[in-house]
């Protein structure tokens, strides 16, 4: 894009755009771009209208007028970006809701040994099933470098055994070009099936990641009502709590 | 304590800016087509409710969303393109409606004010006159 202001000038918007784009991820793209394209043509007009005569007086005074980035988008939040975030996260919420439904999570601290149990189990499936997808590809990967020898070389395979003074590798009743090729095959299989396990995994964890943090955020919520409750003279909102009144306030 | 009034006070009186700033702009479209700057300058945003300009453009993109509002890129003569707001039928109707309803509110909040009961006449007035011009 090119810019309408003299560099200076351009260097501070560039700054305010940055930090608001940061503030917009996880809105489409085409949104996000539009509603930034908005916001840099009101810094525009205003910047026009003058008033002061210091340019970066001026643009900082815009600046200031048009409100810190979290302040623009705040009353966004619950309409867009939360919207889109919590479509993206449909099929997570019904699984955490399925896991607090089935071991009745919400019941307060005293539940916090059931998380953790929960968090413990889910985490050890999660490593199982990398630890499968790992030994898979290696495997897979072992498997087709042999066969490959097998297949092409099978002096190889004879002079190893011969050396070994067994049968270290076990050709069975083919030929070592057959084997070579029975195992090629298989071996790709197993190698493929590990990292498309690998890949998928990436999926596992974020749902892992999200289901940690939901537990986490409410945990938090949990201790910080009672943290505020106990307060007499406190502020209202505790900071723990603050961010979700902000979300209700701008709805 | 009294920290805490202040605090409670202005978080109040947020809210209720909030909620009457969605109302402003309809009324503001109502009358006429603006982009997102001429918008802040017609509400004198920053000078008459202290409320930072950049609230109005998630309020302008709710309502587009809502189909309340439709909107258009423009060429402007200096500087980059202006989105441009106008309020869609359905818009019209939403803005006549919640003025009515503003209206009714006034009065019982001010009757509730002075202990009377409120009058009869001005909660069936439901007859809306928006398209005023600004003196």
């Amino acid at each position: 894009m090119n810019s309408h202001f003299p560099p200076s000038i351009e260097k501070i918007v560039a700054d305010y755009m940055d930090r608001l784009s940061v503030r917009l991820r996880g809105m489409p793209d085409s949104d996000r771009q539009d509603f930034l394209n908005e916001i840099r043509s009101h810094i525009f007009e205003s910047y026009l209208q003058g008033g002061v005569d210091d340019e970066i007086d001026r643009i900082l005074a815009v600046l200031r007028r048009l409100g810190e980035p979290d302040e623009v988008i705040s009353s966004r939040m619950p309409q867009t970006i939360s919207r889109v975030g919590q479509q993206r996260k449909a099929p997570l919420y019904i699984l955490a809701g399925i896991l607090i439904a089935l071991v009745g999570v919400p019941l307060g601290l005293g539940a916090l040994g059931v998380l953790i149990g929960m968090l413990a189990a889910l985490f050890g499936l999660m490593v199982g099933y990398f630890a499968a997808a790992v030994s898979f590809s290696v495997a897979g990967f072992i498997g087709a470098v042999v066969s490959a020898v097998a297949l092409f070389a099978p002096d190889v395979i004879v002079s190893i055994n011969r050396l070994a003074g067994s049968e270290v590798v076990h050709l069975g009743p083919f030929s070592p070009a057959a084997a070579g090729l029975i195992g090629l095959v298989v071996s790709l299989i197993l190698a493929a099936l590990g990292l498309l396990m690998l890949w998928s995994g990436r999926y596992l964890w974020r749902g892992f990641r999200f289901v940690v943090n939901l537990i986490v955020t409410n945990v938090r919520r949990i201790f910080g009502s009672y943290l505020s409750k106990g307060r007499v003279d406190g502020p209202a909102y505790s900071p723990l709590t603050r961010p979700s009144s902000g979300v209700a306030a701008g709805r | 304590m009294a920290m805490y009034q202040t605090e409670e006070i202005e978080n109040k009186t947020t809210q209720l800016r909030k909620g009457i700033l969605e109302l402003a702009i309809l009324s503001a479209l109502y009358r006429k087509t603006h982009y997102g700057y001429s918008l802040v300058r017609d509400l004198t945003i920053s000078e008459a409710i202290e409320l930072k300009e950049g609230t109005i453009y998630p309020i302008l993109s709710r309502l587009a969303k809502e189909g309340l509002v439709r909107t258009e890129w423009a060429e402007s003569n200096q500087g980059p393109p202006r989105k441009y707001y106008a309020l869609t039928s359905a818009g019209r109707k939403m803005c006549e409606a919640l003025n009515a309803e503003f209206r009714r509110l006034i009065q019982l909040v001010e009757a509730a004010g002075r202990g009377e009961p409120p009058d009869p006449a001005a909660l069936e007035n439901k007859r809306v006159n928006i398209g005023r011009q600004r003196p």
